[in-house]
């Protein structure tokens, strides 16, 4: 293994020692001062960085709102907002208007009233040489007025509606003579009328 | 041309030298008493005062050198021999400066700086013998502040100890014995503890402090106890200095026996150093000379070596 080359010193300096430490000393201190003043460079690089960066965005946001504001001055863009404002407003009355008629839609869903098909199947059951000449209905009960030759009319439709199940209740009345016949009135109570009727 | 100076809390030696081909000059000198309050314990506590003490002396001795070299000594540098792996200078530095962080309790606020004393080869590879002086920055810097406030470039500061080595390791009549190099100052010693073979040794002295010594630590410089009473200051350092010199004397004889100290060698501007040397000569039975000036340098007559022996060991740069 090469040995060092051992220097011959027989002097002692202090002096020169107290010049190293000194500059031992300067040199952390220069050191120190360098990593200082790379921290400062750095911090005035990220402030600088960042002015530059906040400046453009204030320039783009400058940009931006000039833009805005000749959009917002521009007078067909504002006739164009104020007819879109106008459609706007004509559209919450339609809106309005559609809601309501819903609503009176529902609300007559929800009428009581009776359907075609209800009279179409007490019309089947009228015997025959039984002629229907009124229909009414009010408050769940169809009355129809006939008139007949047959002295057992009344009671035969009476009991054909009856034996349909269809009604709650079904009588006659009113049977008097006419024109060589006999008018009288037949009324048959709807099941659950009071909840509205048919559906 | 440069200025080398040993500043100690009681002199300031200033040496003026200048490189030559053959080694260096001393072109001039001078030695003051350190301003009162400017240096205490080897620590610099007005770096004001001591620079303008330092450039008044530079001027009333007509030294133009500009350049300065300082050699120090204070009980708060300490002293590691490590073994380290050899490795390249830079990654060398690296794991000194991490090994010798771990031993400073203000880790980073002190320095290090190192010799290396020779390599060793291990079955795992080449080693580095490496001698690392510790240092509180805040000495340093006082030393820098004091230089910079005279006028004066900082070129280089050593440590006294190594001052002293660089010394020895040039004076051919010094290098074959086992010798101490004693630097006695009224307030210091500063001990070195070399042997024949080249390699020199270190050995903790703890005078002032009761505290009991590392033994992986080599501490060279330590205060002399402060006087209590009026106790007599040339009897106190003279005690102190043979107790530790004896303490030296023990270390080697356990280190290796067939290498004792043979002699001591005196770095001193204490007035008192005959007296010294006659204790030492008298109680451990050892020569003692003043230590002479290296064949290395050319200086001028009245000019006194031992006394400015940590001056211009500062100045010498390998």
């Amino acid at each position: 293994m090469k040995q060092p080359k051992i220097v011959q010193k027989n002097d002692i300096n202090l002096f020169e020692a107290l010049t190293r430490r000194e500059r031992s000393v300067q040199t952390e201190r220069d050191s120190s001062r360098m990593w200082l003043l790379t921290a400062a460079a750095l911090v005035v690089a990220l402030v600088g960085f960042k002015t530059v960066t906040m400046s453009r965005q204030l320039d783009q946001l400058q940009g931006d709102i000039s833009s805005l504001q000749s959009f917002t001055q521009n007078q067909q863009y504002v006739q164009a907002y104020q007819q879109a404002m106008l459609y706007q407003s004509s559209t919450a009355s339609l809106r309005t208007f559609n809601d309501a008629s819903k609503r009176y839609l529902e609300a007559l869903r929800q009428a009581d009233r009776v359907t075609s098909s209800r009279f179409a199947q007490v019309s089947r059951e009228l015997p025959s040489g039984v002629r229907a000449e009124r229909w009414s209905y009010e408050d769940g009960v169809i009355s129809v007025s006939c008139w007949s030759t047959d002295k057992d009319a009344p009671a035969k439709f009476a009991e054909n509606l009856t034996n349909t199940k269809q009604f709650q209740d079904v009588g006659y009345y009113g049977f008097q003579s006419r024109d060589n016949g006999y008018e009288f009135t037949v009324t048959c109570g709807l099941w659950n009328a009071t909840a509205g009727g048919d559906q | 041309m440069f200025l080398s100076v040993d500043l100690s809390s009681r002199f300031i030696h200033m040496v003026q030298m200048k490189k030559t081909g053959r080694g260096y000059a001393v072109t001039g000198f001078a030695c003051e008493k350190t301003p009162d309050d400017t240096v205490k314990n080897g620590v610099v506590t007005n770096p004001a005062g001591l620079g303008e003490a330092l450039r008044r002396m530079a001027d009333q001795n007509g030294f133009k050198a500009r350049q300065m070299c300082v050699s120090a000594t204070s009980p708060l540098i300490s002293y590691h021999e490590l073994t380290v792996p050899a490795l390249r200078q830079k990654d060398l530095e690296d794991m000194l400066t991490e090994e010798t962080s771990q031993m400073s309790s203000t880790k980073n606020e002190s320095l290090m700086d190192y010799v290396i004393l020779g390599t060793d080869q291990k079955e795992e590879g080449l080693f580095c013998r490496v001698w690392c002086a510790i240092v509180p920055r805040t000495l340093v810097e006082g030393y820098s502040e004091a230089v910079q406030k005279g006028g004066f470039r900082p070129l280089c500061m050593d440590t006294a100890v190594n001052s002293a080595c660089k010394i020895w390791q040039h004076d051919e009549t010094a290098k074959n014995q086992t010798v101490i190099y004693a630097g006695v100052r009224e307030d210091e010693l500063c001990l070195s503890l070399f042997d024949a073979g080249g390699r020199r040794l270190f050995r903790g002295v703890p005078i002032a402090s009761a505290a009991p010594q590392l033994d992986n630590e080599f501490i060279l410089s330590s205060s002399v106890a402060a006087a209590d009473g009026g106790s007599d200051v040339q009897k106190r350092i003279t005690e102190t200095a043979v107790t530790q010199i004896s303490k030296l004397l023990q270390f080697q004889m356990m280190r290796s026996k067939d290498s004792p100290v043979t002699g001591v060698c005196l770095c001193s501007d204490w007035g008192a150093s005959q007296q010294l040397a006659e204790d030492i000569r008298s109680t451990l039975h050892l020569q003692v000379a003043s230590a002479a000036a290296p064949s290395f340098l050319t200086c001028p007559r009245d000019f006194s070596f031992a006394e400015y022996l940590y001056a211009v060991g500062a100045g010498i740069r390998a």
